[in-house]
């Protein structure tokens, strides 16, 4: 038997240190997923350009994910209509950068077919590169891709892959891109009528309704299950979620993790004062930071802050 | 005697003359010139009241002076002694004696103790000839003792004596010499042991001095000025330092120089750096052969033979022989007898100890060190071209798994080699570590770190599908520079225009793998292809070649390829991609196939072109079944290319166009 611990003066004490038990990550498919996937298939074979955009942990790289995975599963070499998808996220190209479409389209093919040479990339123009990654797309069946933090990315980036996708077309092959963001991401391709004009869809992902909610809980906690909406308890949580985790999927889900840990019996449903509770002890120390570090940038006192209500 | 001193011996009498009476400091200071005040505060550090008493004092010392300490001042005469009092020229010289060594911490010479009487106000109504007398009586009642005797003294003596109870070391008695052949002797020394330090400094011979440098040296010493009016007579010291029975000096006769060069007696010209003293373009080379071999410590290549010609002109060959041509006659190891037959060579200077990269070396010996010198060298140079550090990190873990091992096992026998090679030499050489090899120890030890990180990966990366050997062939397919030409020289404009195939090396030398040339006898040899040290590695050219110059299919697959292999040429690990599952690792395998060709991977391709359910994937393995060697004839028309968009039927009709590997690569 071996025993985690130290030996002081003779006396060997063991850990009380307890590992969190690993639980399984199930997706929950919500209505704003399906939607968001509906929508853009809807307009996949003009090779359209689509937004989907909304803050952030509101779902739209797990939508994107599962939207990913779901092809690859349905992906049959024998169905003259089935294709592959590939999500990647990307880094910042600024505006300043040399050649920011060039690097764009590096950035695409490394993440959806491979390496690029470092040869081949100096020596090559944008286009050469765009009808590389074109014929690497089709030798992948690759026609649909998920650019993720696409607000990252500048006006000319956004071109480069604009480029990209006018080799595909001019080849014959479907080439579906999906800008993700947040930032002004819109803005930047409202910006922009070479891009502009090429967005067939537009996708702005909400916050949940109340009956999302609802059922994101149910999926979450299975007590929930045997509970619904008209009941007045069930109501307050919803309206608590709603109002702490400001409707958004992904700190819902994380709130809800916290919650459970908290709970003494996981078959009963949570008391309201225990998420309050639950909620205030992250919110708190939350602000105490914020304050913290406002204060020693402002060289002001907490109390200084307090009092002026910062 | 110094002229302050005469300056306030001068005040003295002037104020005693005035007073009538022995004087004090304060009225001799005085009665000095306001010129003369300005000098004594020039002269000293000290105050002018304390100078002039301690001068004053001085003079009460030797006897010049009287001193009548009764009074309140201490006042100062000049005629207070009763005659009866005086001391005798014998005891008064002996006293002089004495007040000069013990000043100037030395024995003396006769010129030296006049020197020094008529500098600091001695006794001054001795004369010369009197003191002279003294001098030879105390030496024969021993009051005197002769320490040495001095050579060419002339006036100034040839005794060095002091008072028989004083005691002096040797190194003393030395610098008491001040003759005007000791006088010129030192000034070379120091000259000398100048050159000796800039020769350590630049690790080269010592340049021995001219005249015109010992004479430098010697007026800059301030001393026997009037020595100097006339130039012959340093000559002459020179010549009288060389000439005598036992010389100090030797003189330098250099051919076709006029002007000697003087060296120390116990110095061999050996030992010298004698610039344009050299015989032949030979030596000059050697030379420099000799400090290139010193700075980098070990066989060097022309490069740094020529680096030491730059920065020393005296090396340079006289002739209109190139430093290469000289450097390869001397490493000869026959010579022309001038009867039309070669003869064995008696004094080889210079050994040509072998090549790297195409780039002679050469040492001034070729002793069992200088050999390990160089086989480190070489290992090194090989070592750095592996760059096993940055392969070994290539190896991704998302890589299909058959790669994965067959890179790191490849990998792990190289490192194997390394560390043996490494660990011979360092058996070998244990006591004796220089130039390169002083570097063994970290080299060793990197190599032991890749081999532990290697060894690890292995066991972490999971077993493949099928049994893969556990040592990877390593050998690979070169191309010598006419066969580079004859495959990819039409696609490269570089490349059209050499007629020559040694043109091809600067031009691919850097940017593809170069294998050692199984073929090659000697450098020299008239066949190119047996004079070429090294080949181009096939399939990295291909690679290149289809970056550079290639259609899109060609690019993609070298994209595909390239990182995917790395330097892994055992087809029995690309085989296992060929039948997976996944189309994207069959895609990778077929990309991987074509570059490295072969028939067991050629009978794979046309499995997958006409079999396989993906249709892009029959498009690639169709371009890489042509690429590579060893395929047999095949009817593209027959091919099922069914869902496949253009533009496959359009690299359909081109590969059946296609006549040689360019016209594939362009694909």
């Amino acid at each position: 038997m071996i025993f985690a611990g130290r030996i002081e003066k003779g006396i060997t004490t063991m850990s009380d240190f307890e590992f969190p038990e690993r639980s399984e990550q199930e997706l929950i498919v919500t209505g704003m997923m399906k939607q968001a996937e509906r929508r853009t298939l809807d307009v996949h074979s003009n090779s359209p350009i689509v937004v989907w955009s909304g803050r952030s942990r509101i779902g739209k790289t797990t939508t994107a994910e599962w939207m990913t995975s779901r092809i690859a599963d349905a992906f049959d070499v024998d169905n003259a209509d089935a294709f592959k998808a590939k999500h990647y996220e990307v880094g910042e190209i600024p505006e300043w950068v040399y050649q920011p479409g060039k690097k764009a389209i590096r950035g695409l093919h490394h993440a959806t077919i491979g390496r690029l040479d470092e040869g081949l990339y100096r020596s090559s123009t944008p286009e050469d590169l765009a009808e590389l990654t074109v014929r690497g797309f089709k030798r992948r069946h690759v026609e649909l891709v998920f650019v993720d933090e696409a607000g990252l990315l500048s006006l000319d980036a956004i071109r480069g892959l604009v480029l990209v996708q006018d080799r595909a077309v001019k080849e014959g092959h479907t080439l579906g891109i999906v800008l993700i963001g947040m930032d002004d991401l819109p803005h930047k391709v409202e910006a922009n009528p070479q891009v502009e004009g090429r967005v067939q869809e537009w996708v702005f992902f909400e916050g949940y309704e109340d009956g999302e909610i609802m059922n994101l809980l149910q999926e979450l906690h299975p007590p929930y299950r045997d509970r619904s909406l008209s009941d007045k308890e069930i109501q307050e949580h919803v309206a608590f979620l709603a109002d702490t985790q400001e409707r958004l999927p992904g700190r819902i889900v994380s709130f809800i993790h916290r919650l459970k840990t908290r709970l003494d019996d996981e078959s009963q449903i949570p008391d309201l004062k225990l998420m309050r509770a639950v909620h205030l002890l992250t919110e708190r120390d939350r602000e105490a930071a914020r304050t913290a570090a406002t204060a020693n940038y402002s060289h002001k006192t907490r109390e200084d802050l307090e009092s002026e209500g910062g | 005697m110094r002229t302050e001193h005469r300056q306030v011996l001068e005040a003295h009498a002037a104020a005693e003359r005035a007073a009538q009476e022995p004087v004090s400091a304060s009225l001799v200071i005085g009665t000095l010139d306001p010129a003369d005040r300005a000098r004594l505060d020039k002269a000293y550090s000290r105050s002018v009241p304390e100078s002039v008493c301690r001068i004053l004092d001085f003079h009460v010392d030797k006897g010049v002076l009287g001193v009548d300490d009764e009074s309140e001042e201490r006042r100062y005469s000049r005629h207070d002694l009763p005659k009866d009092e005086r001391k005798s020229a014998r005891q008064r010289t002996l006293d002089s004696v004495r007040m000069a060594v013990d000043d100037l911490g030395r024995p003396v010479l006769l010129g030296d103790l006049l020197d020094w009487i008529q500098d600091n106000g001695g006794d001054i109504e001795l004369d010369r000839e009197q003191i002279q007398r003294s001098v030879a009586s105390l030496i024969k009642t021993e009051d005197l003792e002769v320490l040495q005797k001095v050579r060419g003294g002339g006036s100034r003596g040839q005794n060095l004596f002091a008072p028989a109870d004083c005691d002096f070391d040797d190194q003393t008695i030395e610098q008491a010499v001040s003759t005007w052949l000791e006088f010129v002797l030192r000034a070379f020394q120091q000259v000398w042991e100048r050159r000796e330090d800039a020769a350590e400094n630049a690790d080269r011979g010592v340049r021995p001095p001219n005249t015109a440098a010992v004479r430098e040296e010697a007026m800059a010493l301030g001393e026997y000025e009037d020595k100097f009016e006339n130039p012959q007579l340093l000559i002459n010291a020179l010549r009288q330092l060389a000439a005598t029975d036992h010389p100090r000096i030797r003189s330098i006769k250099r051919p076709g120089k006029k002007r000697l060069l003087w060296a120390p007696i116990e110095v061999a010209n050996e030992d010298l750096d004698l610039g344009n003293a050299h015989a032949s373009d030979v030596e000059r080379i050697t030379e420099a052969l000799k400090r290139a071999e010193r700075h980098v410590g070990g066989p060097v290549p022309r490069s740094e033979i020529q680096a030491e010609i730059d920065q020393d002109p005296a090396l340079r060959p006289a002739g209109e022989s190139s430093v290469a041509s000289i450097l390869s006659d001397a490493a000869k190891t026959t010579v022309d007898d001038g009867q039309g037959s070669r003869v064995d060579r008696v004094n080889q200077a210079v050994h040509l100890i072998g090549t790297i990269d195409n780039h002679a070396h050469y040492a001034t010996d070729d002793g069992d060190l200088t050999r390990r010198l160089f086989q480190c060298k070489a290992i090194k140079r090989s070592w750095q071209e592996d760059s096993l550090s940055g392969r070994v990190e290539s190896v991704e873990e998302q890589m299909p798994v058959p790669l994965r091992l067959g890179r790191l096992r490849l990998m792990r026998s190289e490192l194997k080699r390394y560390s043996s090679q490494f660990q011979n030499l360092a058996d070998e050489v244990h006591a004796n570590r220089r130039g390169e090899l002083s570097e063994l120890p970290d080299l060793m030890h990197e190599c032991r770190t890749l081999l532990e990180s290697v060894e690890l990966r292995l066991e972490l990366t999971p077993n493949a599908e099928v049994e893969l050997p556990e040592i990877p062939d390593s050998s690979v397919q070169g191309l010598t520079s006419r066969q580079v030409l004859e495959e990819v020289g039409e696609l490269s404009p570089a490349l059209r225009g050499v007629d020559d195939p040694r043109e091809v090396v600067p031009l691919l030398d850097e940017v593809v793998w170069r294998v050692p040339n199984p073929g090659h006898t000697n450098r020299l040899a008239g066949d190119p292809d047996k004079a070429a040290e090294y080949l181009f590695e096939r399939t990295d050219l291909m690679q290149l070649a289809a970056f550079r110059w290639g259609g899109t299919e060609a690019q993609l697959q070298a994209s595909l390829s390239r990182p995917a292999l790395g330097r892994l040429r055992d087809w029995r690990f690309v085989r296992p991609l060929l039948q997976d599952k996944k189309a994207d690792t069959r895609l990778i395998g077929v990309a991987c196939a074509g570059f490295l060709g072969g028939k067991e991977l050629s009978q794979i391709l046309l499995d997958l072109i006409e079999h396989d359910p993906d249709s892009q994937l029959r498009a690639s393995a169709l371009w890489a079944y042509f690429m590579a060697d060893d395929c047999e004839e095949l009817d593209v028309s027959d091919l099922s290319l069914q869902h496949a968009a253009p533009p496959v039927e359009q690299m359909v009709e081109a590969l059946k166009d296609a006549t040689s590997r360019a016209d594939q690569l362009r694909i």
